[in-house]
């Protein structure tokens, strides 16, 4: 069974693109990758990619007009096709790129009928980085912890290995409407800022980890939470192996119960 | 001399009074999370509430927000209102006759705990319970005061689970059920007669009256305790066999229309000569009554299929299902590519998830043991029982009961002989 049989058609060159780390850098280069009929060895952000003697790359610049293009083609798949592309695409993966690729160019040809194919290379390999993903996204839902400063903005730290902070700030922004909150990504350096009306994204340089060291204060809050989450344990069914089972150490170091037994 | 010792004892008794009062709201805190741990519900799911102008939301599926020492999800704060009770429940921390530590919340108190640890994202929500203070719809009424008070003056739109206390009248149940998400009520032990033997208090139409009154309320309104009912009751303590505890979890499933029942390994809070003396909890058998729970709700088995008298208890070298498909040799090996989406659930080792996969993947390819592998199908077990294409994955002649057994028994990781090992 040749899973690759309708991509068999197109030439698989030794190509290498770098783009700007958008959705719409990417879409630009899929659109250029269909008119070519290439696949490309390798897809890479600018940013993630590392110069190399023995590889030309060669730079694509984001053309808007190009990316609708692909958003409209895959608008019209479905609805499913999209999301999973979307989330896919927010993976700290490097070889996402190539994938995505290959999932969207089987999807022109099956539709929206290739989600069912569970047992394709490519449908499985999209739906991995769709379920990182998502489980990322469900588990800092849990386990992001807000600090009230003393102006009575809820500060909170994390740093997600998926580029998930607009979920995160979607999601607290129904649920905390009223209130004034800031989620910090250190891996990216991003901030996402709510003020009870809407959500901005922003880079973290305006922020001064100084200013925030003086904003916090001696929660009493804080310690009833240590103390509550060190009460409620059961000795007798003491499992330490479950317990990082379903809370991974790397974790541990935002969640103000846990961080001192890291 | 008589009038010294009155006076000091009036003293002594209002200082204690005075205690009570001025306890520091995190003395409570750690007193009444300790008494209520031993009820193990915590799942904040089941239900879609929205934010209307105020704080918080319910999210469908359920939020963990930590995972405590012993591996269980903390999703809900935790806490009695009260620890003082007026029944003697002998497998109870909070009986009447121990001796403890005492305390009680005010309404406002929960209120604050709640939306304070709500804003810093350490819940999803309230799960309140009580011992028993002077009289049931007594203690409820205190219980919808905090409720009413986190809905209404702080607009509170999360999670709610509040435990209906046995007796509580109709008029209470009706009052309440609208403004929470969850109601639970435990039947504590599996039978009539081990509930009078440890909770001589408790009379047995306490609470099923109640619980037949939540069910039916559910039905009959769409606001009322939207995410349903559950109920708990303790594994261990008196004697029971595996058997008379599924087929009451099976009915009270399908008669309750509950959402879950809970098992709780019994563990020895207190001393009495009713009580076993048990060491440690049985986890095992608390584990396999889950397994078996999650095939009477998801993979339509009845308990008759699992337990009968002549075997009554489950085994705990092999899991429930696997057990069951090798006593009934006779519907296996089955044909991936050919069989219904209900026969495909009967495979050992095969999950809601996998089934699901082979369904959808078969209608536009033969599926092969290859195919199986790469689409994460666990087939540790599920191979000895599936053929691919009409193949088997050995020699036809192992496909007995004999090499099966010994296959499964001494191929699978155990954890818990693995533990015993080690310990």
């Amino acid at each position: 069974m040749n899973n690759y049989h309708y991509l068999n058609k197109w030439k698989n060159t030794n190509s290498v693109y770098t783009y700007d780390g958008s959705i719409e850098g990417f879409f630009t280069i899929i659109l250029k990758c269909i008119k070519l009929k290439e696949i490309p060895r390798k897809i890479v952000s600018d940013v993630e990619y590392e110069m190399n003697l023995l590889e030309t790359s060669i730079f694509i610049e984001t053309n808007l007009l190009d990316s609708q293009i692909i958003f409209r083609k895959i608008s019209s798949i479905s609805d499913f096709t999209l999301y999973i592309i979307f989330t896919s695409f927010l993976s700290n993966y490097l070889d996402k790129d190539i994938i995505i690729l290959k999932y969207l160019l089987a999807s022109f040809k099956y539709g929206t009928k290739l989600n069912k194919m569970r047992n394709k290379e490519y449908v499985i390999n999209i739906r991995t980085l769709h379920q990182q993903v998502r489980k990322e996204t469900h588990r800092l839902k849990g386990f992001l912890r807000f600090s009230e400063l003393k102006n009575k903005i809820l500060y909170a730290k994390c740093e997600p290995e998926n580029n998930i902070i607009e979920f995160l700030a979607e999601h607290f922004s129904k649920r905390l409407a009223k209130e004034f909150f800031i989620i910090h990504d250190l891996k990216r350096h991003l901030l996402a800022l709510y003020d009870g009306k809407k959500i901005v994204y922003e880079s973290d340089q305006i922020l001064s980890q100084e200013k925030i060291y003086h904003l916090l204060f001696n929660d009493k809050y804080e310690k009833m939470w240590k103390n509550y989450f060190k009460t409620i344990g059961i000795e007798e069914r003491r499992n330490r192996r479950c317990q990082l089972n379903f809370m991974p150490k790397k974790f541990w170091r935002y969640m103000l119960e846990v961080k001192d037994n890291v | 001399m008589l009038t010294n010792i009155c006076s000091t004892k009036v003293f002594f008794c209002v200082i204690l009074f005075l205690g009570d009062i001025f306890m520091d709201i995190s003395e409570k805190l750690n007193i009444l999370a300790d008494s209520a741990k031993y009820d193990v519900s915590c799942s904040s799911s089941g239900s879609n509430r929205k934010n209307k102008n105020g704080i918080g939301n319910a999210s469908a599926s359920g939020i963990c927000h930590s995972f405590a020492s012993d591996g269980r999800c903390i999703s809900l704060l935790k806490i009695l209102m009260s620890n003082n009770c007026i029944y003697d429940c002998k497998y109870c921390i909070n009986k009447k006759s121990n001796t403890i530590k005492r305390a009680t919340f005010t309404s406002e108190e929960i209120a604050q705990l709640t939306i304070n640890f709500y804003k810093r994202n350490y819940i999803e929500g309230l799960f309140l319970s009580s011992g028993i203070i002077k009289n049931s719809d007594y203690t409820m009424e205190k219980m919808y005061d905090a409720v009413y008070l986190l809905r209404n003056k702080y607009n509170y739109h999360g999670y709610i689970h509040v435990k209906t206390i046995p007796g509580a009248s109709k008029q209470m149940i009706n009052k309440i059920g609208i403004l929470v998400d969850r109601m639970s009520i435990n039947i504590e032990l599996p039978s009539d007669d081990s509930l009078k033997l440890l909770a001589p208090n408790k009379e047995k139409n306490d609470i099923v009256t109640p619980m037949r009154y939540v069910s039916k309320k559910i039905k009959e309104e769409k606001k009322f305790s939207q995410a349903g009912q559950t109920t708990q009751m303790i594994i261990g303590a008196t004697k029971e066999s595996d058997q008379t505890i599924l087929t009451l979890t099976e009915n009270m499933y399908n008669i309750f229309n509950l959402k879950r029942v809970y098992y709780s390994a019994y563990i020895a809070v207190n001393k009495d000569n009713l009580l076993p003396l048990i060491k440690e909890p049985n986890l095992i058998r608390e584990n396999r009554l889950y397994q078996a729970d999650w095939l009477l709700r998801f993979y339509k088995f009845k308990a008759s299929d699992l337990l009968n008298e002549n075997n009554p208890n489950f085994n705990y070298l092999i899991d429930p299902k696997t057990y069951w498909a090798l006593s009934n040799l006779n519907k296996f090996p089955v044909e991936i590519n050919e069989v219904s989406y209900d026969t495909l659930l009967r495979i050992p080792g095969v999950g809601l998830l996998s089934a699901k996969k082979i369904y959808l993947a078969r209608k536009y390819n033969k599926l092969t043991f290859d195919d199986l592998k790469k689409m994460k199908v666990v087939l540790k077990r599920a191979k000895y029982f599936i053929t691919c294409n009409g193949k088997y994955f050995i020699d036809a002649k192992y496909f007995n009961k004999n090499y099966l057994t010994k296959a499964l028994i001494y191929n699978q990781e155990n954890p818990y002989e693995q533990l015993s090992l080690f310990e």
